[in-house]
């Protein structure tokens, strides 16, 4: 990015090669390709270079949901949300929201294949979307959701008696 | 790593503290609260003492009582906004009334100004009717004095009248006396004028008729009676004619006095028409 427009525009006609855990490949513009910082330091370390990067964590379903969002990001700036208080689950926006409309393996394995490729504004988005599917569930409606045991022990079942006693006055 | 592939993405992305902890940082208070509860695991990561966990969902408890509270009345104030945009309408709309109502009463004073003059000019006008109205009184007990006045005359005349024809039929009497008496007079002068012929040829006769002298005296002393009575009867024709004229003097001045009454009555008759026109008046 410091060198200007005119690498820029270089990079833009370059292309990288990915390919799925299932052996497919996918050819995709450099800049979209680099959106993934795993991707971007990989490139940097290996140079210029014909070979397919193997990428054997992400299906090729999910590589393509992942293209998708990083060629329509193509363009964005990602900024990070590392500033704890300004963290909030409402902030999608309407093309995220349906990009996010997929069944919760899906969603999930997007959140694996953002953890994976570091691929920030993913990862945010797609945690965003399991916090706001988390949002206004009881504990018993979220483990339904999420297919989770209930592993209390009575005595730690007690205590969480104990402290949701007023949300239980309710 | 093979084992971590087999798991479900769901399973796998749960059990990444590191990813748990990243869905979690886009949770809020309320929510963590009540994310905490659902395992072990969780519980771990979203560490709280019990009693700091027991008061933060009693504030939460109080900060949810007061959101509903202040949805409530924000509701509430929604409402009331909408009533007040409807009185404010309605207070529009009474103020036009009003205003319309103050021109209203605005006129209706003109009106009761213009009603005030009318009735005063009204109560004038009724003074001045009054004030006709008894002097037509007044003048109705004039006619009323005057009708029965002219009844009254005009009994006088019709008496007056009677008594002309009597006087009439009495002096054509009186005439007809005078005329028989005239008459008799004439006859008594032809007599006279016969007597004294007689006389006269007695007297020639006289000397002849010594001795019907006494006779003649006597005679002329029969004579002499009626000669006193036709004195008495032309002082009687006299009288009468004195009487007669008299009677037509009377006639004349009843005639005068009836010409003057039918006056007065026309008079009475002008006034009369000059008031009934002023009663016309509106």
């Amino acid at each position: 990015m410091a060198t200007g427009s005119t690498s820029t525009n270089i990079s833009e006609l370059k292309k990288i090669k990915l390919t799925s855990s299932e052996g497919t490949e996918f050819v995709v513009d450099k800049d979209v390709g680099e959106k993934s910082i795993l991707l971007k330091n990989m490139l940097e370390d290996v140079g210029e270079n014909d070979m397919a990067i193997p990428l054997p964590n992400v299906t090729g379903p999910i590589l393509t949901k992942v293209i998708e969002y990083c060629t329509h990001h193509r363009d964005d700036f990602f900024i990070s949300q590392d500033d704890d208080n300004k963290k909030t689950s409402d902030d999608i926006d309407e093309w995220d929201s349906e990009f996010c409309k997929v069944d919760q393996g899906t969603l999930f394995e997007l959140i694996l294949a953002a953890n994976y490729l570091d691929i920030k504004p993913l990862l945010d988005l797609t945690c965003k979307t399991v916090a706001n599917m988390i949002k206004g569930k009881s504990p018993e409606e979220i483990r339904k959701t999420f297919n989770i045991a209930n592993d209390f022990t009575p005595e730690e079942e007690i205590q969480v008696k104990r402290e949701n006693e007023w949300c239980e006055e309710r | 790593m093979s084992t971590l592939i087999m798991i479900s993405p769901v399973t796998n992305v749960l059990t990444t503290p590191e990813l748990i902890y990243h869905i979690f940082s886009f949770s809020s208070v309320e929510s963590l609260l009540v994310t905490r509860n659902v395992c072990r695991q969780w519980r771990a990561i979203i560490n709280l003492p019990t009693e700091y966990a027991k008061y933060i969902n009693f504030i939460q408890h109080g900060f949810n009582n007061l959101k509903e509270e202040f949805e409530e009345a924000n509701d509430q104030n929604f409402h009331l906004s909408e009533s007040i945009d409807e009185l404010h309408g309605d207070i529009a709309d009474y103020e036009n009334h009003i205003s319309e109502l103050e021109a209203k009463i605005f006129e209706l004073e003109d009106e009761n100004k213009n009603l005030k003059q009318e009735l005063s000019e009204f109560r004038h006008q009724r003074g001045r009717l009054q004030f006709t109205n008894n002097l037509l009184n007044h003048s109705e007990g004039q006619i009323e004095t005057l009708r029965y006045q002219a009844d009254k005359l005009q009994y006088s005349v019709d008496e007056l009248e009677t008594q002309n024809e009597w006087f009439k039929k009495y002096t054509e009497n009186l005439q007809e006396k005078n005329q028989k008496l005239i008459f008799n007079n004439e006859l008594l002068k032809a007599k006279k004028e016969q007597v004294r012929e007689f006389v006269k040829e007695l007297r020639g006769i006289c000397e002849e008729l010594v001795i019907k002298d006494e006779k003649l005296k006597i005679e002329h002393e029969e004579l002499q009676e009626v000669m006193n009575e036709f004195d008495e009867l032309r002082e009687r024709n006299e009288e009468l004619e004195f009487q007669l004229g008299k009677l037509e003097y009377t006639q004349e001045e009843l005639e005068e006095d009836k010409k003057e009454l039918k006056n007065i009555i026309k008079e009475l008759g002008g006034e009369i028409k000059i008031l009934k026109e002023r009663l016309d008046i509106p």
